[in-house]
């Protein structure tokens, strides 16, 4: 690396960037004025609206044979305007009225021990009408303690007769927690958020708006070099992306303290103390937050070939982002063990703990570790798209989908943008045919979403765009060696994501209702093992396999290094699943299935393991096993005591031992590891 | 000044095949010569020029600027290099000074030369009146000359120009056209693909004839006319890309 010509990119990138007019309104203008400008003038109009309503006396009509009675007991109050209505109900439908109070049954309370049914009838959506709901409310309990303490006193009964219970309680939170609570919830959020806004365009600007400009060429046919220039042109998405993010949130932050401490009467007293030190965690959590996201949308933005595309390309990231960050930012959830390794959502957590005064050094410390490892891996990643002629200098194609199908060349794996929206596409399938069909009836649902919103939509694609089905879909005779390394291997795993299952429970139990599920779905009294295991175990095994280990594994493989086409596609096989509860070990199967296909360069090894890891705990649930095997794998204590040593380590070293055994018969086929 | 060995260059296709871009290409060009690439679009004239200048790397061959190994030492070999392209342009907001610095400096030259270089192209080209303007903000013909002056800055002794007259007007072409003779006579060789056959006619010392990836025929305006029976490069051209002599 020749720092002097990072340097040289990186000033005139930002001059560059400093210049473009809109980079400059995203950058500095919308957080420097905007914000503070629509929460003070939001502020105001609060406090003006608020102020007007209490000056304006509600108009207020009794109706009812005990009208005369509660009139009475209202013509004191200052802002209560009693009036004579003909009829009620309508002049308050028609905003004549501020509210109705209808008396029914029941006689005057004042004359007796009765009780007078009173009803107040108001319009919640006019905040005119609410204030009058609150007032009448307000001096009608009063008026009701009165009558209770009056009725006390003349039977010559104690105090305590109509209050057995002096119920009160305390917040022994302080203002400060409080406050902290209200902003660790919020802040980290528009963090993300803000982080993703700053990094958007130039990461768009620098890579694929070069290309599109036209400059792209001049610059490699300098002697900067490739390196180089993906490092300049990064620091400058790096730092714009800083500057953005700490200019929007330190902005958003002041303006939202303004006006908390604007509208303090209305919404109960607020308070911060924001130490030196909460600063500095924040910013060294920012810093490979920023660098992560950075990193990943130049990567991302690099694959396409206009600003356009790029955009198209960038914001599901973008908005994908949000998932983490709306997870951090739920209530009770804090940082442990398992989730401070879950890239943007373990910095959200952190900040929360930072506000709430609970984080500690440890924590703080594995977030940013961890946290600057994603970093790398997606700035290598970047670096690598840099390094590939092809991603710099394709010309702009434009989308492939919405074309006859006889405008398609004839290609052997699909484009990286058609596995992309595959995935897209049947995740919205899932999301709502896919939901109402299981819904409906679980087990045939379960065969359509497989069937009919999953392979249906692969092998339709695969066919209109005219790809080779052989070669995207792996489609080769497996030896039989490889094959048979594999049933070990899968069967170990599932010992070890049991215990994976016992430890992540620990930091994030399974619901009761997702356990309710998997118990209905696995219910053997309903449906025999054999069509279960059809069902759950052969039909996902060939589905899924042929959507993610094919189709999507070989349009990845098209633009990414071998290892992070395995990682994605992993992860998008875990995030398929649609729960955050087996995002883990979804994810971590995903990993392993596509490792094996890439490896073997057969689908078959896919399909097998995928049968044997969903059959398998099949077998594990619904008890069909042999006695000594379920006594340890479906043991009720398990959550607590996990499983055995000896077990986890005979599971670890057959895995081990399967997976080499695996990996030396593929590579006798000609396969190998890069 | 270079010397290029059997250069191919080859993309993945459809079916496991490969699209050959360049096939088997080897040619030299001396100091103080033109040597014109003539052949229709999708020749595969920009790849080899894109291999020649280090952009992209070859599948297969060597090139050898000046002893440099264009492969194993590729920044030292663009330091050697003056690279155009019809389709080049310049960073609208940047100025036209501004442009030149940026790529002085990653040329690795020095600001006191920097300097001095851009005064000499600045009256060279006549650029007083616009060299601190915004790029987005200059005419074609001004633009095209930063760009010479860009090429030029860091005086290399080959220059390789893809096709640098595409699109431009008659007056603005023409100064490109007398900036390539001008640079011959200096003493630098130069490498420019065209598909106008009066512009390889009118500067080119030889000729290479592409086509289909293929280097078909390379010599001198006069050699190529006599080998082929005619006497225009047009006609030329249909012989040796048809292979049947022209009527």
């Amino acid at each position: 690396m020749n720092w002097r010509i990072i340097r040289t990119i990186f000033l005139k990138e930002c001059l560059d960037t400093l210049r473009d007019r809109r980079a400059v309104i995203a950058m500095v203008v919308v957080p420097v004025l905007l914000y503070p400008a629509i929460f003070i003038i939001g502020a105001q109009g609060l406090i003006v609206q608020q102020a007007r309503i209490e000056a304006t006396a509600s108009r207020v009509a009794v109706s009812g044979d005990a009208r005369e009675v509660v009139a009475a007991w209202l013509e004191t109050e200052e802002n209560v305007e009693l009036r004579e209505v003909e009829e009620p109900r309508e002049a308050l439908l028609s905003g004549r009225l501020d509210a109705v109070i209808e008396t029914g049954e029941g006689s005057d309370p004042e004359a007796g021990l009765d009780s007078l049914a009173v009803r107040i009838l108001y319009d919640s959506v006019e905040p005119r009408s609410t204030a009058a709901r609150e007032r009448l409310q307000s001096r009608l309990q009063e008026r009701s303690r009165e009558l209770v303490r009056d009725r006390v006193a003349a039977a010559n009964l104690p105090e305590g007769f109509a209050r057995p219970l002096a119920l009160s309680s305390e917040d022994t939170a302080s203002t400060e927690r409080r406050t902290g609570f209200f902003l660790g919830s919020i802040l980290p959020l528009l963090m993300v958020l803000m982080l993703g806004v700053g990094a958007f365009y130039p990461a768009i600007d620098l890579t694929a708006g070069e290309k599109e400009r036209g400059t792209f060429e001049t610059l490699l046919a300098t002697p900067a070099g490739k390196l180089n220039i993906v490092w300049g042109k990064f620091l400058t998405v790096f730092l714009i992306c800083m500057v953005t993010g700490i200019l929007n949130l330190g902005s958003m932050a002041v303006s939202v303290l303004f006006q908390l401490s604007m509208v303090e009467e209305t919404l109960g007293e607020f308070g911060l103390t924001i130490s030196w030190d909460m600063l500095l965690i924040a910013f060294c959590a920012m810093v490979p937050l920023a660098f992560f996201v950075s990193a990943i949308m130049m990567a991302i933005a690099v694959l396409a070939r206009s600003f356009k595309e790029a955009q198209n390309l960038v914001t599901p990231f973008f908005l994908a982002m949000i998932f983490p960050a709306t997870y951090a930012a739920m209530p009770g959830m804090t940082l442990n063990a398992f989730n401070q390794f879950i890239p943007i959502a373990n910095v959200a957590l952190l900040f929360k703990a930072l506000f709430l005064g609970e984080a500690t050094i440890e924590g703080a410390f594995a977030v940013i570790v961890s946290t600057a490892a994603f970093a790398l891996l997606a700035l290598q990643l970047a670096t690598w798209l840099f390094q590939q002629d092809e991603m710099l200098l394709a010309e702009d194609r434009g989308f492939a989908f919405l074309r006859r199908r006889s405008s398609f060349e004839p290609q052997s794996t699909p484009t990286m943008t058609m596995g992309l929206f595959l995935f897209g596409f049947t995740m919205l399938l899932l999301f709502y045919p896919g939901t109402y069909a299981q819904s409906q009836s679980i087990y045939s649902g379960l065969l359509i979403t497989q069937y009919g919103f999953i392979l249906l939509p692969t092998l339709l694609l695969l066919w209109y765009a005219r790809i080779d089905l052989r070669e995207s879909l792996s489609l080769r005779m497996p030896g039989l060696a490889s094959l048979a390394a594999i049933v070990p291997a899968s069967l170990a795993w599932i010992v070890l994501q049991s215990q994976t299952a016992v430890w992540q429970a620990r930091a994030l139990p399974f619901p009761d209702a997702l356990r309710d599920a998997f118990e209905q779905l696995l219910d053997t009294t309903q449906i025999g093992v054999i069509p279960l295991l059809f069902i759950v175990a052969v039909t996902p095994a060939i589905c899924e396999e042929v959507m993610f280990r094919g189709a999507m594994l070989s349009s990845f493989r098209r633009r990414m290094p071998a290892w992070a086409a395995i990682l994605l596609v992993g992860l998008l096989f875990g995030i398929f699943h649609l729960s955050v509860h087996r995002l883990l070990l979804t994810a971590l199967s995903g990993v392993l299935l596509t490792w094996i296909v890439y490896r073997s360069r057969s689908l078959a090894h896919g399909v097998l393991a995928h049968f044997l890891i969903n059959g398998s705990a099949i077998l594990v649930v619904t008890g069909n096993l042999p006695e000594f095997m379920l006594r340890v794998l479906a043991d009720p204590e398990l959550e607590q005591t996990g499983l055995p040593m000896w077990m986890l380590l005979g599971a670890a070293l057959v895995f081990l031992a399967s997976m080499v055994a695996f990996a030396m018969s593929t590579r006798r086929q000609g396969n190998s590891l890069a | 000044m270079l010397v290029a060995e059997n250069i191919a260059k080859s993309y993945a296709a459809p079916r496991g095949e490969s699209i050959h871009a360049v096939v088997d290409a080897s040619f030299s060009v001396a100091k103080g010569e033109v040597l014109g690439l003539l052949g229709p679009n999708g020749a595969g004239k920009t790849t080899l020029l894109r291999i020649l200048a280090t952009i992209i790397k070859p599948s297969a061959g060597s090139v050898r600027i000046n002893d440099v190994d264009a492969l194993a030492d590729p920044n030292a070999a663009r330091r050697l290099v003056g690279f155009l392209s019809g389709n080049t342009r310049l960073y609208g907001r940047l100025t036209g000074a501004e442009t030149l610095r940026y790529f002085g400096r990653l040329y690795g030259m020095k600001e006191k030369r920097i300097r001095k270089r851009i005064d000499e192209l600045t009256a060279l080209l006549d650029m007083s009146a616009f060299l601190h303007r915004r790029c987005d903000s200059l005419s074609t013909g001004q633009l095209q000359r930063v760009n010479i002056a860009r090429v030029m800055l860091h005086d290399p002794p080959l220059l390789i120009l893809d096709e640098p007259t595409l699109g431009l007007d008659i007056m603005t072409s023409r100064a490109i056209l007398s900036f390539i003779g001008d640079a011959r006579d200096e003493g630098r060789a130069v490498i420019f693909s065209t598909h106008y056959m009066t512009e390889a006619e009118m500067l080119c010392d030889r000729i290479a004839l592409i086509h289909e990836g293929h280097i078909r025929a390379l010599d001198t305006k006069e050699a190529l006319f006599a080998s082929t029976g005619t006497d225009n490069l047009q006609d030329t051209f249909l012989a040796v890309a048809t292979g049947t002599p022209t009527p």
